[in-house]
């Protein structure tokens, strides 16, 4: 290299941001009351860093960059290291641009990827790499958690919209791999499934076809079609009982929404039928360009768009909404409040708990006594258990289903209850939560945990110790309802040196609870280090 | 049908000579026509050094693409070459016949040296000796076989040497870096000699032994028309540099020749320059009339230019209060040059120094030579701020200046990007980033001229500061796409080009047809420098089929053709050429009676809207708007230094109709400039602010 060229040669971009947890390199002053997210999702990668104040919060900046990460799933089933590197790049430009705000690493609330990662096969080379060159740890954003944006997002939507209030509505996220559906009856969930079809999923699929116009929409129909007539099989089989109104959610469709929507963000089955028909006839090269998309996000734009109408026909509606907002923008906005739980959505992972229960036909009443004494047992062992207020809706989850494996069979129906809930959708809750809530079900009798039990021993062994805790509140309560007929309604508790002390007042004989607390009580024992004891 | 174009280098050369008709004006004080003349010559070296430049290569390689018009090429510099041997004839007329005999009656002499008295010519020698001569660089050709490169736009005298039987030819360049014009006193005004003509008469000095008989004076025009191939440049600064250095050898596209010179040195001028005949201009009279500029800004003579219209202080903007208190309490619209630019300058150097501020980032496209804004960004990053600076290295003829401030801003840790690949960064932005009380708060200046505070004295220009947060979001997103860091995803405000403002411009006007077509009034007003888009000129024809009353001001290239015929009935094209060079673009769409006024980087061509990145802000602080719509309007009332642009693409001086009052629009903004200020003053003076107890 010659002397200029080295007296002229610049900082490589790719160096980790110096002084990121002081910010800005000047003297310390008021921290910047400011938060960010950060999302890669299929085609990009976005932050979204927000003004947090008493007022609300209000978005102060949106950067979003192209990166093929479905394109690499779904064709190699891999992330390639260039794509890797590439989101290593943007990233550390995102985290400069934070520090040339003021802001530190500390102020970056969450860090999600896409649920499609998880089918790449070095999932975890990525998000180590990431970690490694960024310091950012990035979680997948699974099923539920996607399902709970979804929620988040609609009930906005839905408030905004009296009409919808009224209907039943439909909301339809078209997502890279898989789409979501919810059911929503008075503003309420009454369903939610999810399929695999996608936007990129798709795409790939016809990508060797090489067919434009006609045909290629005709290969989306037929991928499309088949979940769809199963969306409506599962979500609107009684022709008394119809899907009155639809919203589709994604990227893509929100991306060209403006094009489509008229008054009070509607469109028509035709309006999306003729933009189909038009983006067909554009040779594939020329889509980005006139859609204002980079190329991989264009590669999905059809076959979004044609699941949209094939969804909305098989549904025989004539049109639907779209919110006229950017996808990106929305999810990250909503991203750092899905950990905090609203009391509607709480209700609403109830409910879905509430339709397993009853789906496997579990005594409705054992299953409400014992989530009222798991409630009442968790707030008055707060100080022992500290665990917080998404546990105690796993507890309650579990509660209310802990004996569905009795549909199976009575004989070791908690291995079975186990199984069921590890494989049914419950509205709202993760695989990682829904594992959790399986276990707690699982262990209500018989075996405590155990290293043994492969799917306990998967877990990370901060949840591993909740499974225990919970686990051991839920056979206090059960044993508490041991004669099913929800006598025990409340109870005070006092902790005496190393025992805990419940008395069930208005209750003369407590005799049977007594006995089955015998059988149950040792797991609390072993947790807790106190003996449970019924006061006369 | 006619064509519906105007060629874009023809209406270019009407734009020029309506510049030189202001050099014949006598309503226009003498020095300040000098001014005019020296700035048309310098426009038309531009002119040649890039169009022509640009058509010579092309017409080289055989290209026949036609243009707007209809014209290859060739056919494009066949007229051209018609209308500058014109043009040129006009400028040299104007200089022997009424400027300079004019200049002499108030004192000011063109001389000879062979004209000076003894005493005279006696300390013109000397002042050679001393100053002239050490500088002399003579290039001599040896043989038939050997060349010499020839510096561009400077004055070269070619001289035949004879010593004996032998001949030989020597070329010099007379230095830049000297004054053209040497000052002669007399008792009674006061002479002035051009350089070459005393370096010319003292030039046996160089060659000691030799007899001069014979020589020409002469000056080349190369083609600049040389861009980096960004596509294959690894590093763009290395390839600026090479390009710089090619330019230098680059292709003769004029030889200007003065009159009088012997064949055979000619015939080997050409050789030497590879010219042929239709690349020749004869010139009887001085070369290179844009060093007049040195004429007319001479000092003294003050009675012989207008009275200067120092730039105002604009109101609520007093150097005591802090800026960004001044912003917080309402957007601030300057109309530049009428009202300082100071205010811009301040804004970057309070940002330097305030101790709130986290980052400024700013985009530099041509800055001032010793550059104070420059000073406040060093200074920034100096004392630990987080400063980016986007320098567009590929601005035409800025190049290496670019270069250097890039370096000097690199050593003070700033962080520097070379532009954006493959495309012009000529949006007018700077950001300022501060924390106030936990909150950030972006302080934007968003404009249409550069930042150049020389230029800022003599360009018409806008210039918006605001803190609106949906333009500082934008502003923000702004500079992550252009540093690399997003994309240019929907901005809230502002609209960029390449990837958006085309289009917003195209569906403005459609808005307005479709209200016209609903029999709604429809109005657009637009001022511009250039206008050669032909989709926005499709546009305009097709609003005025359409009965939209539209009314352009374009100070240079319209490519639109106005004209009676019907989607051409409805447009008025009125260009202005007056003391300030006319530089902000400002549209006015008048949407049902609830208008939307912008203002913008961007002309309406096709080098703006599509392969440069240009900003255009829309004004909705209501006085701001109000007063951009009056400065509009009034720039189409001028009847004084405004052409009426005609379907030939020439213009006709407008005057005040009968019992129509004279109105010069620039001396109405200076007025209304002055007088905001003076009642401001006169507030002040009477309203006094004590200085209270800290705890009464």
């Amino acid at each position: 290299m010659s002397s200029k060229a080295a007296k002229r040669e610049q900082p490589k971009t790719k160096q980790r941001p110096k002084e990121l947890d002081t910010p800005s390199g000047l003297e310390a002053s008021v921290p910047l009351s400011a938060q960010a997210s950060i999302h890669i999702g299929a085609s990009t990668l976005s932050i979204l860093v927000t003004d947090v104040s008493e007022e609300g919060t209000e978005p102060l900046e949106f950067l979003e960059q192209s990166l093929p990460i479905a394109r690499d799933v779904f064709s190699n089933g891999t992330i390639k290291r260039e794509t890797i590197e590439r989101a290593v790049e943007i990233l550390l430009g995102y985290l400069a641009s934070l520090q040339e705000m003021g802001m530190g690493r500390e102020q970056i609330t969450r860090v999600v990827v896409t649920n499609i990662l998880a089918e790449a096969s070095n999932h975890d080379v990525v998000i180590n790499r990431l970690a490694v060159a960024t310091g950012l740890t990035v979680e997948i954003l699974d099923d539920g958690e996607m399902t709970r944006l979804i929620y988040q997002k609609t009930r906005r939507k839905i408030s905004q919209f009296r009409s919808l209030k009224k209907k039943t509505t439909l909301v339809i996220h078209v997502g890279p791999g898989n789409t979501r559906a919810l059911l929503f009856k008075e503003g309420r969930i009454q369903d939610f499934e999810s399929y695999r079809l996608g936007t990129h999923r798709t795409a790939e699929v016809i990508d060797d076809s090489f067919a434009t116009g006609e045909t290629e929409l005709r290969l989306i129909r037929d991928q499309a079609s088949s979940p769809a007539s199963r969306m409506k099989h599962d979500l609107a089989p009684h022709a008394s009982d119809p899907v009155e109104a639809i919203v589709f959610i994604g990227y893509e469709i929100q991306h060209v929404a403006t094009s489509l929507i008229g008054k009070n963000q509607r469109c028509s089955l035709s309006a999306l039928k003729k933009l189909c028909t038009q983006i067909s006839e554009l040779p594939s090269d020329q889509r980005a360009g006139s859609y204002h998309l980079d190329h991989h996000a264009a590669e999905a734009l059809l076959p979004a768009l044609q699941i949209c109408l094939c969804i909305a026909d098989t549904f025989k509606l004539k049109d639907f909404y779209i919110p006229d907002s950017l996808y990106e923008r929305g999810l990250l906005y909503d991203l750092p409040f899905t950990a905090s739980l609203s009391e509607e959505f709480e209700q609403e992972v109830i409910r879905s708990a509430k339709n397993l229960a009853k789906k496997y036909e579990t005594h409705t009443r054992h299953g409400k006594t014992v989530a009222n004494l798991c409630q009442l047992l968790f707030e008055a062992t707060q100080s022992l258990h500290q665990l917080d207020k998404r546990d105690a809706l796993f507890l309650q989850t579990a509660a209310f289903t802990h004996e569905c494996g009795g549909f199976i069979s009575p004989q070791m129906h908690h291995k079975h209850s186990e199984y069921l809930i590890l494989h049914s959708e419950i509205f709202g809750l993760s695989e990682r939560e829904r594992t959790i809530v399986a276990l707690v079900a699982r262990y209500h009798r018989m075996s405590p945990p155990k290293l043994t039990h492969s799917l306990y021993q998967s877990l990370v062994d901060r949840d591993r110790l909740r499974v225990s805790k919970l686990a051991a509140i839920l056979r206090v309560a059960d044993a508490l309802d041991r004669t099913h007929t929800g006598r025990v309604k409340s109870l005070s508790t006092k902790i005496e040196r190393d025992r805990l002390l419940i008395t069930l007042p208005q209750l003369d004989d407590v005799s049977s609870e007594r006995l089955a607390l015998e059988n149950k009580a040792n797991l609390f024992r072993d947790i807790f280090g106190l003996e449970v004891v019924l006061a006369q | 049908m006619a064509h519906p174009f105007i060629s874009r280098e023809l209406s270019w050369l009407e734009f020029n000579h309506r510049v030189l008709e202001q050099a014949t004006r006598p309503s226009v004080p003498l020095l300040d026509r000098v001014k005019f003349l020296a700035i048309s010559a310098s426009n038309l070296d531009e002119f040649f050094q890039v169009r022509v430049g640009g058509l010579t290569a092309m017409r080289r390689t055989g290209n026949t693409i036609r243009d707007l018009a209809g014209l290859t090429p060739n056919m494009q510099l066949t007229a051209i070459r018609k209308r500058c041997l014109a043009m040129t004839q006009t400028q040299h007329e104007i200089w022997r016949d009424q400027i300079s005999p004019a200049l002499a009656e108030e004192g000011l002499v063109h001389l000879h040296p062979r004209d000076l008295n003894p005493s005279e010519r006696e300390s013109i020698e000397e002042h050679f000796e001393q100053f002239i001569f050490p500088l002399l660089t003579p290039l001599a050709l040896e043989s038939s076989q050997h060349t010499v490169t020839l510096p561009s736009l400077q004055i070269v005298i070619g001289a035949r040497l004879n010593s004996g039987e032998r001949q030989r030819f020597a070329f010099i360049p007379i230095p830049r870096n000297l004054p053209r014009f040497l000052s002669v006193s007399r008792s009674e005004g006061e002479g002035f000699l051009f350089l070459e003509e005393v370096v010319a008469y003292y030039l046996d000095r160089l060659f000691p032994g030799e007899t001069i008989n014979g020589n020409a004076f002469f000056r080349l025009t190369r083609n600049t028309d040389i861009a980096v191939d960004e596509e294959d440049a690894s590093d763009l600064v290395d390839e600026m540099e090479e390009v710089l250095t090619a330019r230098r050898s680059s292709s003769t596209v004029r030889l200007q020749l003065r009159s009088g010179a012997p064949r055979d040195l000619v015939q080997l001028i050409q050789e030497l320059t590879n010219t042929g005949t239709s690349q020749l201009y004869r010139i009887s009279g001085p070369l290179a009339l844009s060093d007049f500029m040195q004429l007319a800004f001479r000092p003294d003579f003050d009675h012989l230019r207008e009275p200067a219209w120092p730039p105002q202080q604009p109101p609520g903007l007093s150097p005591q209060t802090s800026i960004f208190e001044a912003i917080v309490k309402g957007d601030i619209l300057l109309n530049h040059p009428y009202e300082s630019f100071e205010p811009v300058v301040r804004f970057l150097q309070e940002a330097a120094r305030d101790p709130q501020v986290l980052s400024i980032k700013q985009v530099l496209y041509r800055t001032a030579e010793n550059s104070a804004i420059v000073d406040a960004l060093i200074q920034a990053a100096e004392s630990g701020k987080q400063v980016t600076v986007l320098i567009e290295v590929k601005a035409r003829f800025d190049e290496a200046r670019n270069l250097v401030r890039a370096e000097e801003l690199q050593r003070a840790g700033v962080q520097v990007v070379y532009g954006v690949k493959g495309l012009k960064t000529h949006a007018k932005i700077a950001l300022v980033a501060r924390n106030e009380d936990g909150r950030l708060r972006r302080y934007l200046h968003l404009g249409t001229g550069n930042y150049n505070e020389s230029t800022a004295r003599l360009y018409t220009d806008i210039s918006l500061l605001t803190c609106r947060p949906e333009y500082g979001s934008d502003g923000s997103l702004f500079f992550n796409a252009v540093t690399g860091r997003s994309k240019l995803t929907g901005l809230n405000k502002l609209v960029s080009a390449p990837t958006f403002l085309k289009q917003r411009i195209l569906d403005l006007i459609e808005g307005e047809i479709s209200r016209s077509e609903q029999g709604s009034k429809a109005l657009i007003m637009a001022k511009m420098n250039s206008l050669q888009h032909p989709e926005i000129i499709a546009a305009l024809y097709r609003a005025s089929a359409a009965g939209v009353e539209i009314k352009l001001n374009i100070r240079g290239i319209c490519c639109l053709k106005p004209g009676s015929r019907k989607s051409a009935k409805n447009i008025t094209v009125v260009s202005i050429i007056d003391r300030f060079l006319e530089h902000s673009r400002l549209f006015y769409f008048h949407r049902g009676g609830d208008p939307e006024v912008y203002f913008s980087s961007a002309d309406w061509m096709i080098r703006n809207l599509d392969s440069r990145v240009e900003l255009m802000v829309p004004v909705e602080d209501r006085i701001a708007k109000r007063r951009l719509i009056r400065s509009l309007e009034d720039t189409f009332k001028d009847n004084t230094n405004a052409y009426l642009i005609k379907s030939d693409g020439s213009g006709e001086l407008l005057s005040p109709k009968k019992g129509e009052p004279v109105f010069r629009s620039q001396a109405e903004f200076y007025e209304m400039a002055t007088k905001t200020a003076r009642n401001k003053a006169r507030e002040q003076a009477l309203t006094f602010e004590p200085h209270l107890p800290q705890n009464p």
